[in-house]
C-alpha cells in the first residue's frame, strides 16, 4: 500500500518563516522613482540627518530587485501603464508605500480626470495573482516629511512583522548632553549649526 | 517700429504689445526679426468665446537693450489656423505643438508636418482612448479635463509607443520614463547609430496633470499653493511671476520690506536648487559624494526657508502686496551661524568637485551649446548664460527691487558646455549669498517695522480686465507667467480667464530634440542633467 506524504508539513518550518521575515523588514530596497515634489522628500529621508539606510533601505534602479515601490507623484494617464507594468515587474510580495496626496487621491489636482484618482485604480487592476500579496501603507500629507516616510517605512516593517514595532526610537535625533548621561532631543539644524563634538571637527 | 495691418497698440508689464490681422502674422514677425528681437520668449494663446475668436500671443526680446514686444493676432474659432513662425524663430517650435494641442491652432509649416503628417502632441496623450483626439482642453467649450473616457487598465497597452516617423536605419533606444539619470519620468526616444545619436525625440507628458485648466477653475489667490507644485525645488520661483502679475492687474504696490523678504526667499531657494543641481550632475558622472553633501547643505536651507516661510518646499508664501508671514526675529542669528559653516563646507565642495578626474573627463569640453544657439532655442538663465549671453533678468530687467541698492554680479561662461553650465551655478551660490547679507543688513536696520501692504488687505481679484506678464530669473531660468483677467464674464469674475507659465525647462528639454543629436549616447545623459530639468513645470 502506498501512504501519500502530507505536502503541508513544509508550512510548519515556522523558524525559516521568521528568519525570511527578520531579513524581510530589515532590509527593504526601494524602487528608485521620483514623479514629483514628494521625491525630493524621499531624497532628502536618503541622505544626511535622516539617512534611512541606517535601517536597511536602498535605493534601487530597476523593478526586477526591489520590495517597496514608492509612489511619489500624481500618476496620469500616459504615466498609469508604466506604473502598472512596474507593479508586475517587482517580485512579490510587493510593498507599496503611497507618498502624498496625489497618489493618494489625486490630490491638489482633483479637479483634472487625467490624473488618477488614487493608485489605488492601478492596483485593482491588476491580475488576481499579483494583487494579493500587495501590500499597501498610506503616507499622507503634500509632501510629507522626510521623518514622515521613515514612520512609514517602520509602519512596513511593523506589518511584515506583525507585531509592534511603533516603540523604535528611529525618528528621533538623540545625543547626549554634556555632562554625558541624559539623552537630549536635538534639532537637526542646531546641530548642523553647533555640533563640534567629534575631533576632527573643532576649530 | 512699423507693422503691416496693425489693429491695436497697447502696453502691459513693460511689453509692447501690438495685434495685427492674420493674414500679415508671418510677415509681422519677420519684421520683428530684423529689428533684433531674436529671442523667442513664448507663443501662446487665449479663448475669447464671446468674440468667436482665439488670440495667439508671440512674445520676444531684444537682449541688448531688454525691449520686449508682444505680437498677437486673433484667428477665427472656426478656422484656427496661421502660418508656423519656426523658419524665423526655431525655438517657437514647441511652443507651437503645445498651442496646437491646448487649442487645436494649426501652424501650417511646422516641422512636424514633414515626418509625421501632423503637429504631434508633446504633452497630452496621443492615445485616443486616454484622451479624445479633437478635444483642446483650453477652448472654454471643449469640457476640459472633464468626463474623460473610461479606461480600463487591465487592458490597455502600448499606449506611448512610437509607431511611426522612425528611421530604418538607426537602432531605437528607449531611456525613460523611469530612468534613475532624468530625475523624474520623462522620456527620450534615441535613434543610434552606434554609439551617437542621430535622432532624438523627447517624450513628455508622463506628469501632465492640465495646470493651466485647473487654474482657471481656481479662485486667483487659490492658484498660489499650487505654483508652488510646479518647480518644487526652486518653488518661491514661480510664485514670484505670478504674484507680480497679479499685483498688476489689482494695481497693488508692495512696500520695501515686502520686497525685501521676497529677494530674500528667493536667493536662499535659488542656493538649495543650485546645490541640488551640483549634486544631481555630480551624481550623474559618479561622484557620489558630492551629492551626499550637497544633500546635506541643502537641508540647512530647506530649513532656513522653513524658518522664513512655515514651510519645507511648498511655501505658499507671496501674496499680492506682500508676503504671508513677517520676518522672524531670531532669523538673523541663525542665517550667520550655519552660513558660516555652509561656507566651510562650499570651499570643500567646490574643491573636491573641480579636482575630480571624473567630472573633468564627463563635463569639459563636453556638449558646447554656442551662444547663437541658445538665443535661437530661447534658452534663459544659468544655462544661457552659460553659454557666454550676459542676461540675467534681475540686472538687465530688473523687478520686484533688485535694482534698488542691491549689489551683485551675474555670472557668465564662455564655451556653454557641462563645466560653465557647473561653474556658473556655483558663482551664483556665491552671489546669492551676497545678496541675502545686503538684505539681512537692510532689514536688520529697519528694525521692527510694520510689514507692509498685506496686512491691509488688498483686494482679492482685479476689477478690471486686463493682461500682464511677470517674469523672475529663477535657479532654471526665466519663469514667466501670462495672467488675462476678464472679470466682465460671470465665471471668471474671481478667477482667472487664462494663466500661462512660460517654463524654461519645457524650453530646454524640448531643444535637445536638435542639440542632442551627434552627441554620444552617455555624454547625452550629462547633457541633459546638466540643463537642471524639474519635471512637473516642464510637463504642467
Ligand atoms: S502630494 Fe503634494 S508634494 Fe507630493 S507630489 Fe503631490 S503635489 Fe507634490
Amino acid at each position: 500500500m502506498f501512504k501519500r506524504v502530507n505536502r503541508n508539513l513544509i508550512k510548519k518550518a515556522k523558524p525559516v518563516n521568521e528568519a525570511v521575515k527578520w531579513a524581510r523588514r530589515n532590509s527593504l530596497w526601494l524602487l528608485h522613482l521620483g514623479i514629483m515634489c514628494c521625491s525630493i522628500e524621499l531624497m532628502q529621508a536618503g541622505f544626511a540627518f535622516h539617512d534611512f539606510e541606517r535601517i536597511g533601505v536602498l535605493a534601487r534602479a530597476t523593478p526586477r530587485q526591489v520590495d517597496v515601490i514608492l509612489v511619489n507623484g500624481p500618476v496620469n494617464r500616459k504615466m498609469a501603464e508604466r506604473m502598472r507594468r512596474l507593479f508586475m515587474q517587482t517580485p512579490g510580495p510587493r510593498f507599496v508605500i503611497v507618498m502624498g496626496e496625489c497618489a493618494m487621491n489625486g490630490g491638489p489636482w482633483w479637479e483634472s480626470e487625467y490624473v488618477l484618482k488614487g493608485i489605488h485604480e492601478l492596483i485593482e487592476s491588476l491580475p488576481e495573482e499579483y494583487r494579493k500579496d500587495v501590500h499597501v501603507v498610506n503616507l499622507a500629507g503634500c509632501p510629507p516629511r522626510p521623518e514622515g516616510l521613515i514612520r512609514a517605512i517602520l509602519k512596513l516593517e511593523e506589518k511584515i512583522h506583525g507585531g509592534d514595532l511603533a516603540k523604535a526610537p528611529l525618528t528621533r535625533y538623540y545625543l547626549h548632553d554634556e555632562e554625558g548621561s541624559k539623552k537630549k532631543i536635538v534639532d537637526p539644524m542646531m546641530r548642523y549649526a553647533y555640533d563640534n563634538r567629534k575631533a576632527g571637527e573643532k576649530k | 517700429m512699423k507693422f503691416v495691418g496693425e489693429l491695436e497698440r497697447k502696453e502691459w508689464s513693460g511689453v509692447t504689445y501690438v495685434e495685427v490681422e492674420p493674414q500679415y502674422w508671418y510677415e509681422n514677425a519677420a519684421r520683428l526679426k530684423d529689428q533684433g528681437y531674436l529671442f523667442p520668449t513664448m507663443l501662446t494663446a487665449v479663448d475669447w468665446p464671446a468674440e468667436k475668436k482665439v488670440q495667439v500671443l508671440f512674445l520676444a526680446y531684444r537682449l541688448r537693450d531688454a525691449q520686449a514686444v508682444a505680437l498677437g493676432t486673433k484667428v477665427d474659432r472656426d478656422k484656427r489656423e496661421l502660418p508656423s513662425l519656426t523658419p524665423l524663430y526655431p525655438g517657437v517650435e514647441w511652443h507651437e505643438n503645445e498651442t496646437y494641442e491646448m487649442f487645436g491652432i494649426n501652424f501650417a509649416g511646422h516641422p512636424d508636418y514633414d515626418r509625421w503628417g501632423r503637429i504631434r502632441k508633446v504633452l497630452l496623450s496621443e492615445d485616443p482612448r486616454l484622451f479624445p483626439k479633437d478635444r483642446y482642453p483650453l477652448l472654454k467649450d471643449s469640457g476640459g479635463y472633464k468626463n474623460l473616457p473610461k479606461v480600463d487598465w487591465a487592458n490597455v497597452e502600448a499606449t506611448d509607443q512610437e509607431k511611426e516617423g522612425l528611421y530604418e536605419d538607426l537602432t531605437y533606444v528607449y531611456v525613460g520614463p523611469q530612468h534613475p539619470a532624468t530625475h523624474g519620468p520623462v522620456g527620450f526616444l534615441l535613434g543610434l547609430r552606434g554609439e551617437v545619436i542621430e535622432d532624438l525625440i523627447p517624450r513628455l507628458g508622463y506628469v501632465h496633470r492640465g495646470v493651466e485648466w485647473i487654474f482657471e477653475q481656481k479662485d486667483y489667490t487659490k492658484v498660489i499653493p499650487l505654483l508652488d507644485r510646479q518647480c518644487y525645488v526652486d518653488a518661491i520661483g514661480w510664485e514670484i511671476p505670478y504674484v507680480l502679475a497679479l499685483e498688476e492687474l489689482m494695481d497693488v504696490k508692495v512696500d520695501r520690506k515686502g520686497q525685501l523678504l521676497r529677494i530674500l526667499s528667493a536667493e536662499l531657494s535659488r542656493i538649495q536648487s543650485h546645490l541640488l543641481y551640483i549634486g544631481s550632475f555630480a551624481e550623474n558622472v559618479n561622484h557620489l559624494t558630492a551629492f551626499a553633501w550637497t544633500v546635506r547643505d541643502r537641508e540647512v536651507f530647506i530649513n532656513l526657508l522653513e524658518m522664513l516661510t512655515g514651510q519645507r518646499m511648498t511655501f505658499n508664501y507671496l501674496r499680492p502686496g506682500g508676503v504671508a508671514r513677517d520676518f522672524p526675529k531670531n532669523f538673523v542669528d541663525v542665517y550667520e551661524k550655519v552660513v558660516a559653516r555652509f561656507k566651510k563646507h562650499f570651499e570643500r565642495l567646490i574643491e573636491t568637485t573641480l579636482d575630480n578626474p571624473t567630472i573633468a573627463m564627463r563635463a569639459e569640453g563636453v556638449a558646447k551649446v554656442s551662444a547663437d544657439e541658445a538665443i535661437k532655442y530661447g534658452w534663459s538663465g544659468p544655462n544661457l548664460r552659460a553659454s557666454g549671453v550676459a542676461w540675467d533678468m534681475r540686472l538687465n530687467k530688473p523687478y520686484m527691487g533688485y535694482d534698488d541698492g542691491i549689489e551683485f554680479e551675474g555670472a557668465i561662461g564662455s564655451v556653454g558646455d557641462n563645466l560653465d553650465r557647473m561653474l556658473v551655478r556655483f558663482e551664483e551660490i556665491k552671489q546669492s549669498l551676497k545678496i541675502i547679507r545686503q538684505v539681512l543688513r537692510e532689514l536688520t536696520e529697519r528694525g521692527e517695522q510694520e510689514l507692509g501692504q498685506h496686512l491691509r488687505r488688498a483686494p482679492p481679484f482685479p476689477r478690471k480686465p486686463g493682461v500682464a506678464y511677470g517674469y523672475h530669473d529663477s535657479a532654471r531660468g526665466e519663469n514667466g507667467v501670462l495672467v488675462v483677467a476678464n472679470p466682465s464674464d460671470p465665471k471668471a469674475r474671481t478667477r482667472p480667464w487664462r494663466v500661462h507659465l512660460r517654463s524654461p525647462v519645457f524650453v530646454h528639454t524640448m531643444s535637445l530634440k536638435y542639440l542632442g543629436r551627434g552627441q554620444l549616447l552617455q555624454d547625452f545623459l550629462a547633457f541633459y542633467i546638466s540643463l537642471d530639468t524639474c519635471v512637473a513645470e516642464m510637463d504642467r
